[in-house]
């Protein structure tokens, strides 16, 4: 770094000079918009694919409430009454579909929060 | 569009590293290394961003002119993306160019704009010109209308950039300074491989911006594709009109 500043001062760095580092800075500033540009659509992607995530989430828990549903009903399954996680399960597939914030999949009806 | 899925990040981490040692070697040649003019002095350093920018601009849109061709031929939309995002890079380094060429401009010849130079005013309708292709896009809301007329507006304004370069070299005043010439031009070595240099780095960042942009759409649109699958076309809000391909 001490190199660096040894030979910077050897730059003709006159009246011309500002005209040359406002050429550059145009460059670099033209090239950190567009980067900052695509990072924003990045971002916007990443939520995109979360959203996603949970959507599937939410669709699979409706197909598992279905079946264990379809499995009550049949006679000779015998099985007790439904267990109250597929009644939260389906309240998490309406908050998800609402697109309510803070939603996560495994969650509860009383708002308890289940493994990310 | 085809089943078929391309990976555009594939070799992107190894181009950036490459792009950006290429741009930091040609920084420190154009500062430190080539020599400074005898008629212009340290101003003439403005040179190895302007021109490299001007010159991969033009190629841009002539590339996105070819894509368009590809899409035309195979009726693939992705040869549609990849037109648009060519076009949509080289307008970006074609500002680029504007702008560093009106600060030399006013540094040399102490004005920002001069109109009865060729160069200058032809590259200022080339980009004119292909200003028109988003909001012709914007203007279209069926897709398919859009990447067809899109690509006939790429392919046509494509071919006009050489024809246009031709006839300012076929009619030029020198008033602009002719240093780049078939016969090698009048630059000196170290010079002529600073410039060189600038160039390939210039070059190299475009590929970078194209394959970056094209993965990043890709992705984007087969994060759409797998939300069709997946939860059927309910799922899928609307996407809206849009300039860019879907």
């Amino acid at each position: 770094m001490t190199g660096l500043y040894a030979i910077a001062p050897a730059l003709p760095l006159g009246k011309a000079g500002k005209f040359v580092v406002a050429a550059y800075i145009v460059f670099v500033a033209l090239i950190l918009v567009y980067v900052a540009i695509m990072a924003a659509r990045a971002q916007r992607l990443e939520s995109e694919l979360a959203q996603l995530r949970r959507d599937v989430e939410a669709a699979r828990a409706v197909e598992t409430a279905r079946a264990d549903e379809a499995r009550e009903e049949t006679p000779a399954g015998g099985r007790g009454p439904r267990p109250p996680v597929v009644a939260s399960q389906r309240d998490d597939v309406a908050a998800a579909r609402s697109g309510e914030p803070g939603w996560r999949a495994g969650g509860t009806a009383t708002g308890e929060r289940g493994p990310a | 569009m085809p089943s078929r899925s391309t990976t555009y990040g594939t070799g992107l981490r190894g181009l950036s590293i490459a792009t950006l040692v290429v741009i930091a070697a040609a920084l420190t040649m154009v500062f430190y290394y080539a020599p400074l003019d005898a008629d212009q002095g340290f101003i003439q350093k403005i040179f190895y961003i302007h021109v490299p920018l001007a010159i991969v601009s033009l190629l841009g849109f002539v590339f996105g002119g070819l894509m368009a061709v590809g899409y035309l031929l195979t009726g693939d939309r992705r040869w549609d993306m990849r037109s648009y995002v060519a076009i949509h890079l080289s307008l970006i380094f074609g500002i680029g160019a504007l702008v560093t060429g009106s600060i030399w401009a006013k540094a040399s010849w102490g004005h920002w704009w001069v109109w009865s130079e060729p160069t200058l005013v032809s590259f200022l309708i080339v980009v004119l010109l292909f200003c028109t292709y988003q909001p012709l896009r914007f203007s279209i809301e069926d897709p398919e209308r859009q990447s067809r007329y899109a690509s006939v507006f790429a392919i046509v304004a494509g071919a006009f950039v050489p024809l246009n370069f031709i006839a300012v070299r076929l009619a030029q005043q020198y008033v602009h300074p002719r240093v780049l010439t078939l016969t090698g031009g009048n630059l000196p070595g170290s010079m002529m491989l600073t410039f060189l240099v600038s160039l390939i780095g210039i070059a190299m960042l475009f590929a970078t911006l194209w394959k970056y942009e094209m993965a990043s759409k890709n992705a984007r649109s087969q994060v759409r594709r797998l939300r069709r699958t997946l939860l059927g076309d309910d799922a899928l809000a609307p996407a809206g009109r849009s300039a860019a391909p879907s």
